[in-house]
């Protein structure tokens, strides 16, 4: 097999990597920001509550995640397809960690700032809303970025519950063809041709966000 | 001295102070942190059109009390009564009594993301529902009643500290505040911004605003008060007229604080 019928064979499943990766994120980034934003502000009960919830999907493995959600919901009556179990599973795993830094993106604005909001006669939504999370997201786009990257390496593991994603291909045609070592370094570099331009996309956000401040209008 | 400061103490001026309308009531209002008590049963009104600075030693409490008038921190014990209406911990409306009750903070606490215009129409558009054209027009009269219109396109960070703490200045007067409240305006600023700084307020004062002013420029509150609020150890221990205040102090401890002031202005 040649090196480009190998790449060829691998990126038979981009498909399905690009869709998980692109539902994980949809699921990602409103929980991390949910989740990071009523952990930073609730108080007694409600906190426990909501960082149980983080971390269940924080600290669990995401194979163990993966084969529980796939191979127990159904014995409850829940019926998901492969990739709606994969990308809710690493997509909120991911989320999970994404909420910390939210959290910590929260917790390192300084409180002057929401004082002079509120001093202003804004509600604490609007403070929240126009003041805090406009400031936080900036901070928060190198993690974010990293996360991400996380999450398309992660998307590796749906082919442990049947979908036919990148790697799945590459154990597939490994299989035909009994020339692993070529073949695993094709998918080697079919992953970090997908990641590296999202560090540049990256890159190129905290560029432009370190040069106006985070600076937006409302 | 100033003749202006004479003439507010006399007795005349304190029966009409009487029967000019309270803008805020302060009675026997103690705070705690913890078991450590910041304010102890202080009282205090504040009618409309008046200017009392309050000043006393670092830890004496006067930037807890004026924080207390916008609820930035609550009272555990005591009435405070803002504009007529008495604030109570969650209470609702609260958003309305801040936005007739201007602050000015020590920190400046611009918001570092928003232009400078941006800054001053942010409240006016979220809180009082008003069009981008029109607080825009409100946001510009007021950047030029602080001499900074020029600067309206820019960020904070590109501004010296006399210009942002007149930009804060200009963003709470947006809001057409019936009260001011100043959180030691100047004392994060280099010495040579201050004046600035102060003449703004000065100007302000003569436009009739109701401002309490926490600050240690001694030449501003002989200039400007009607009355000087003396605080240390979370209590007011004396309120008097600049002239009487200056002069005649009653109380040792107030005597002491203003010794060490001249010592240090020295």
């Amino acid at each position: 097999m040649s090196f480009l019928e190998i790449m060829h064979g691998i990126y038979q499943g981009f498909g399905v990597t690009a869709v998980v990766t692109i539902l994980g994120v949809l699921y990602a980034i409103p929980f991390a920001l949910l989740a990071g934003v009523l952990q930073h502000y609730s108080i007694g009960i409600y906190r426990l509550g909501i960082t149980a919830v983080i971390e269940f999907w924080r600290s669990s493995p995401a194979i163990v995640l993966l084969y529980a959600f796939y191979y127990s919901l159904p014995a409850f009556g829940v019926y998901l397809s492969g990739i709606a179990v994969g990308a809710m599973v690493l997509g909120l795993n991911i989320g999970g960690y994404g909420s910390q830094s939210v959290r910590a993106a929260l917790q390192a604005l300084d409180r002057g700032q929401c004082q002079a909001g509120l001093a202003l006669g804004l509600s604490r939504f609007d403070v929240l809303r126009f003041i805090e999370l406009p400031q936080a997201i900036a901070a928060m786009i190198p993690t974010f970025i990293n996360q991400a990257i996380q999450l398309i390496k992660g998307t590796s593991l749906v082919s442990l519950i049947t979908l036919a994603d990148m790697t799945f291909h590459a154990k597939l045609i490994s299989e035909r063809s009994y020339n692993p070592v070529g073949i695993y370094s094709g998918l080697l570099l079919a992953y970090l041709m997908i990641c590296y331009p999202v560090t540049i996309l990256g890159r190129h956000l905290e560029r432009s966000a370190r040069k106006d401040g985070g600076a937006r209008e409302f | 001295m100033k003749s202006g400061a004479a003439e507010r103490n006399t007795g005349g001026s304190e029966l009409q102070r009487m029967a000019t309308p309270v803008a805020v009531l302060i009675e026997g209002v103690s705070k705690w942190y913890g078991t450590f008590q910041v304010l102890r049963d202080v009282t205090l009104d504040v009618r409309v059109r008046e200017r009392i600075v309050v000043c006393g030693p670092s830890g004496s409490g006067k930037s807890t009390l004026i924080r207390c008038i916008n609820q930035l921190e609550t009272h555990q014990k005591g009435r405070i009564v803002v504009n007529g209406t008495e604030l109570r911990p969650g209470m609702r409306g609260l958003e309305e009594v801040r936005r007739d009750v201007g602050m000015v903070f020590q920190q400046f606490n611009l918001f570092p993301h928003l232009a400078v215009i941006d800054n001053c129409t942010l409240a006016l558009i979220r809180a009082r529902k008003m069009a981008r054209d029109a607080a825009e027009k409100i946001a510009m009269e007021n950047l030029e009643r602080v001499r900074i219109p020029e600067q309206a396109r820019k960020y904070p960070a590109q501004l010296s500290g006399g210009q942002q703490q007149r930009v804060a200045i200009a963003r709470a007067l947006c809001m057409k505040p019936k009260i001011m409240l100043f959180d030691e305006p100047t004392s994060a600023l280099d010495p040579e911004m201050v004046k600035e700084v102060l003449d703004v307020m000065t100007s302000l004062a003569n436009e009739g605003m109701t401002m309490i002013c926490v600050t240690h420029e001694m030449g501003f509150a002989r200039e400007v008060a009607d009355r000087v609020v003396f605080m240390d150890g979370g209590e007011v221990i004396e309120q008097a007229s600049p002239a009487q205040f200056f002069r005649h102090p009653e109380h040792a401890r107030t005597k002491k604080f203003l010794s060490q002031l001249f010592i240090n202005s020295r």
